[in-house]
Formats: C-alpha cells, sequence, structure tokens
C-alpha cells in the first residue's frame, strides 16, 4: 500500500514537473515577430483620435478622458509589444529566395504602433514616472532594431522609428528632473545598443544577393515589371531580356557585383566623398546601360543611394546627439551644472567627424553640426533644455 | 429522378444564388464531375448495397447535395457575387496584385518615386485597411441566408 502510494506521489510529482517546464506553454515565444504580427493585427487606429494623439505625443495637448480611454483600450497591444521588444531573436519569416521580389511583412503598422506607444510614454512622463517613459524609448529602439530585415524598405520603417523615438526622449529628457541613476541606467542602454547597431549595412549586403537571384530567365520578368515604370528604358530592357543568353545574365551579375562593392566602399568613405560618390553611382547605370547591355539589369535593382545614405548618416547625427547629450545630463545631475564643455568620448557629429558644438543657453544647451547635409543644404542644431 | 440529376433544379429553385450564367455552368460542371468521380471509384456491389437499402440511400443524397451547396457556396466566395443593392462598386486589387505591391522591389520603387510617404501609401494599398474584409460575407453568414431561402420556398 505504502509502495503504491509512494509510487503515486512520484507520478505526480514528475508530472507537475513536467508541466512546469513544458516549452509549449511558454510565454513570451522566443521570436519576437509573433508578437509583432499579433499586435499589428490586433491594434485599431482610431481615425478621430489619430490626430489628438499626434498632438499629445508631441508635447502640444494634455491628457484628457478621450486620450486615456484610447490608450486603457488598447493596453494590451502596449503590453504585447512591449514584451516582443524584450526579446532577442526576431524572425519575420521572410521567403528570401524570392529576391527582390520577397513579399515584405505589413512594416508600416509599426509606425502606428510606435504612435501608440509614444502617447502612452508621454502619459508616463506627464504622471511623473520618467523612467517608464524612457523605457518605452528604449524598447521603441530594439523595436527598431527588429524591423530592420535585410531588405532595404525594413531599414527605412525602423529609421523612422528610431528618428521619432529620438524626438520623444529629446523631450522627455528636457521635461525631467535629473536623476544620476534613472540617465546611468539610460546611457547603459544606449551603449549596450553598440554591440548591434543599427545599420544599413545588412540591406546593403541582402540587396547584392537578392538582385543577383532575380537575375535570372525565370524571374527577371516580374522583376523588371515591378521595378521600372513604363517607358523607353523599359522597352529597351524587355527586348535585351527576349533576347537574352546565358552568357547576358553571367555579364550583368559581374557588373552588378562590381557596382554593389563600389556601393560598400562609398559608405565608408567621409560624409561628403560619400555623397559625391553615390551621386555618381546612382547615375552611372542609367548613363551606361543603352551602349553597355551589361549594365541592363542593374537598372532594374539599383538603389536610390544617395537618398537612402543621407538618411541614413542624418539619423547618425541625431542619434550620436542625444548620446552626446546624454553624457551631459548625467553630468549636469552629477554636478549640478552644465559642464563648460562636452564630456570627453562623446559620439561625434557624422557630416563633419569632428565633436558637435556645444553651447550653453538660457534655459538648456544646444548641439550643433559641425559639416553640412548636402542634401538639403543645412546645418542640423539638436536642443536640449534642462528642467 | 435520382437526387443526383436534379442538382441543376436544385441550384435553380431552392438558392438564391443569383450567379451569372458563367459561374452557374462552373458549379453545375464541378457537381458533374463530383458524381462521375463518385461513380467511378464506387464499386457495382456497394453501389447496389446503398441503392437498395433506403437509409444509406438517403445519406449518400444528403451527403451530395451538401456538396453541392459546399460547391455553391465555395463559387460564390471565390468566384465573386452580385451586390444585394445598386450602388457604386468599390475596385480592390485582386489579391496577386496587391501582393506584388508588397515586394521589396515594388516599395523601392514607391520609395524613389515619391519617399517615405509614397512607401507607406503603397503598403496600405498592398495590406489594405485591418477591417477590409469585411464586405465579403462569412461562411455562417452565407449559409444563414441560403437556409432562410431554402424554408421560403417550401425546401
Amino acid at each position: 500500500m505504502t509502495t503504491q502510494r509512494d509510487t503515486l506521489c512520484v507520478t505526480l510529482l514528475v508530472v507537475t514537473f513536467a508541466a512546469c517546464t513544458a516549452p509549449a506553454a511558454a510565454y513570451p515565444p522566443d521570436n519576437a515577430a509573433v508578437l509583432y504580427y499579433r499586435a499589428f493585427m490586433l491594434y485599431e487606429p482610431d481615425q478621430s483620435t489619430n490626430s489628438m494623439r499626434d498632438d499629445y505625443w508631441h508635447g502640444q495637448i494634455e491628457l484628457n478622458e478621450t486620450l486615456e480611454a484610447y490608450l486603457t483600450k488598447n493596453q494590451r497591444v502596449i503590453d504585447m509589444v512591449l514584451d516582443a521588444t524584450r526579446i532577442d531573436r526576431c524572425d519575420w519569416g521572410l521567403d528570401y529566395s524570392q529576391g527582390t521580389e520577397v513579399v515584405l511583412p505589413p512594416h508600416h503598422k509599426a509606425r502606428d504602433i510606435f504612435f501608440l506607444v509614444a502617447a502612452e510614454a508621454t502619459m508616463q512622463a506627464n504622471k511623473g514616472h520618467h523612467k517608464k517613459a524612457l523605457q518605452r524609448c528604449v524598447a521603441m529602439y530594439r523595436m527598431a532594431r527588429h524591423l530592420n530585415e535585410r531588405p532595404i524598405i525594413c531599414y527605412l520603417v525602423g529609421t523612422a522609428v528610431t528618428a521619432a523615438t529620438h524626438k520623444c526622449a529629446t523631450r522627455f529628457l528636457s521635461e525631467m528632473p535629473l536623476e544620476t541613476e534613472t540617465l546611468t541606467w539610460l546611457q547603459a542602454e544606449l551603449n549596450e545598443f553598440d554591440k548591434r547597431p543599427f545599420s544599413i549595412e545588412p540591406a546593403l549586403a541582402w540587396k547584392r544577393e537578392a538582385a543577383i537571384i532575380s537575375m535570372s530567365p525565370e524571374r527577371i520578368d516580374n522583376a523588371v515589371e515591378t521595378g521600372l515604370d513604363d517607358g523607353d528604358a523599359k522597352t529597351l530592357i524587355r527586348k535585351r531580356i527576349r533576347g537574352a543568353d546565358p552568357q547576358f545574365y553571367t555579364a550583368n551579375v559581374t557588373y552588378w557585383n562590381n557596382f554593389m562593392d563600389r556601393i560598400e566602399a562609398a559608405f565608408d568613405l567621409p560624409y561628403a566623398r560619400a555623397y559625391a560618390e553615390l551621386g555618381k553611382l546612382d547615375k552611372r547605370p542609367w548613363e551606361e546601360f543603352e551602349m553597355n547591355p551589361e549594365a541592363t539589369l542593374t537598372v532594374c535593382f539599383a538603389p536610390p543611394l544617395q537618398r537612402i545614405y543621407s538618411l541614413s548618416v542624418r539619423l547618425k547625427a541625431q542619434s550620436n546627439a542625444l548620446r552626446a547629450a546624454v553624457a551631459v545630463y548625467l553630468s549636469r545631475a552629477r554636478t549640478g551644472g552644465l559642464p563648460e564643455a562636452l564630456p570627453a568620448h562623446v559620439p561625434t557629429d557624422p557630416f563633419s567627424g569632428r565633436p558637435f558644438e556645444y553651447t550653453r543657453t538660457e534655459d538648456g544647451f544646444v548641439l550643433q553640426c559641425r559639416g553640412r547635409e548636402l542634401s538639403k543644404d543645412e546645418v542640423y542644431t539638436f536642443e536640449f533644455k534642462v528642467k | 429522378m435520382k437526387p443526383v440529376d436534379r442538382i441543376e433544379e436544385i441550384i435553380k429553385k431552392k438558392l438564391n444564388a443569383r450567379a451569372d450564367a458563367a459561374l452557374h455552368n462552373r458549379v453545375l460542371e464541378r457537381v458533374r464531375e463530383a458524381k462521375a468521380q463518385y461513380e467511378e471509384t464506387m464499386s457495382p456491389c456497394r453501389r447496389k448495397w446503398i441503392t437498395k437499402n433506403p437509409s444509406t440511400r438517403l445519406a449518400s443524397a444528403a451527403a451530395i447535395v451538401a456538396i453541392a451547396v459546399l460547391a455553391v457556396a465555395a463559387a460564390l466566395l471565390l468566384g465573386g457575387r452580385e451586390a444585394p443593392e445598386p450602388g457604386p462598386t468599390k475596385a480592390r486589387p485582386p489579391v496577386a496584385c496587391a501582393l506584388r505591391l508588397a515586394t521589396a522591389l515594388s516599395l523601392e520603387k514607391a520609395f524613389r518615386s515619391g519617399g517615405m510617404q509614397a512607401m507607406e501609401e503603397q503598403y496600405r494599398r498592398a495590406y489594405g485597411s485591418p477591417r477590409g474584409d469585411t464586405e465579403n460575407p462569412s461562411v455562417e453568414e452565407l449559409m444563414a441566408e441560403l437556409e432562410t431561402e431554402t424554408r421560403k420556398s417550401g425546401g
């Protein structure tokens, strides 16, 4: 009898232990994309509150009952997204074997989700929960990294989310009482991102591979139809494809590889030289392809390089300015006054490669780039206030 | 007349399908194919057993009618359905077209021509609104409609 009872107890223990450790019941999942997809489906942007929501997270209006109800209604979605951002792995499940014809996930929904989280973060800041508000910002930086799958479009959506998050973080820092503990935490979080920097490089590497997959007799028709506007160039390219032999494809792949080598090299140059070189490279296949059939397919796949590069450097300038600002805020929190000069080892202005010009103002400080942004012919200034 | 031979009549009389001639013929063709396949795969002795036994005869007739109803429902869902009331119809891109709008190369083209805004607009065209499919009836709604029409005509 005793033996039977012992056996039963052991069996129950084993079953209980197995149930507790069973991976099937695990939440959150080990792939952040599962939660993002779910959040994208569940979130219902409310057209009537959209402009109010945007005014709110831009700090232009106060919290009201409508906004509070909207945030309460979507709390589950916010929590789901915040859970997703804590997961390292994010696989959107894209079929890369399709080359440039890969169907992308609904990343545009990520911007709606960002607006929702930004509004919730603003509410946290207004209630005095400054660290929570900044935690939302860090979460959005993580989401932007998750969005940055290999296609260039994914990089661009991630760029938009990161840039908007910078705006949020700048405002929160400007309005919060400076606490050493919170700022040290924020600095550590931002430094952590250096281990997995938000970069264009994976997108460029994938672009090279994807175009090569699409440069095949089976796929090229679709690519031409999708990638080019109707016109003389498209007509000529179609004609060449109709008469193409295997050598045509081999020669075009070689041209494309050389082209991408030059692009990747240009992205590593100092800003002004890179900008000029990418401008030339943007035009080159179009100038050459009429006389040189080897440039034909590169015309279909070449991305708008100079524009993408400008966006990436502008984002880098914002990111670096924010990190430099956090160092200044931290100095202020520790010493009680703004430093005379920028702290050592803070990130630099990517347009000039030199430190930002630091100026103290009546209500805070300003970080100004020393180099000019060439596409807009503008010198960027980042303003930070101190409460 | 056996039930399977009355399918055309059932479609016309019992179901308020309002299908055009092409859709009607397509459905009928599917049912005939199903019938032919059924007869091919059914062994003669088994067929004899079914036709002799009243309960199995009723069950097989019911199964065939169910197949016909499902075929009509599927055809309506996949093949299009007339609007219940006249009015402006929304042009919707076919699925293949929408998928093409969501490819990496296509979205890149949109970005090249109109920047982030054009890219986002194309994304929205490709994926539509979150409740974009509510204009199509669900299978439950469709079946309820069919049942109502069947009751009205005394079926």
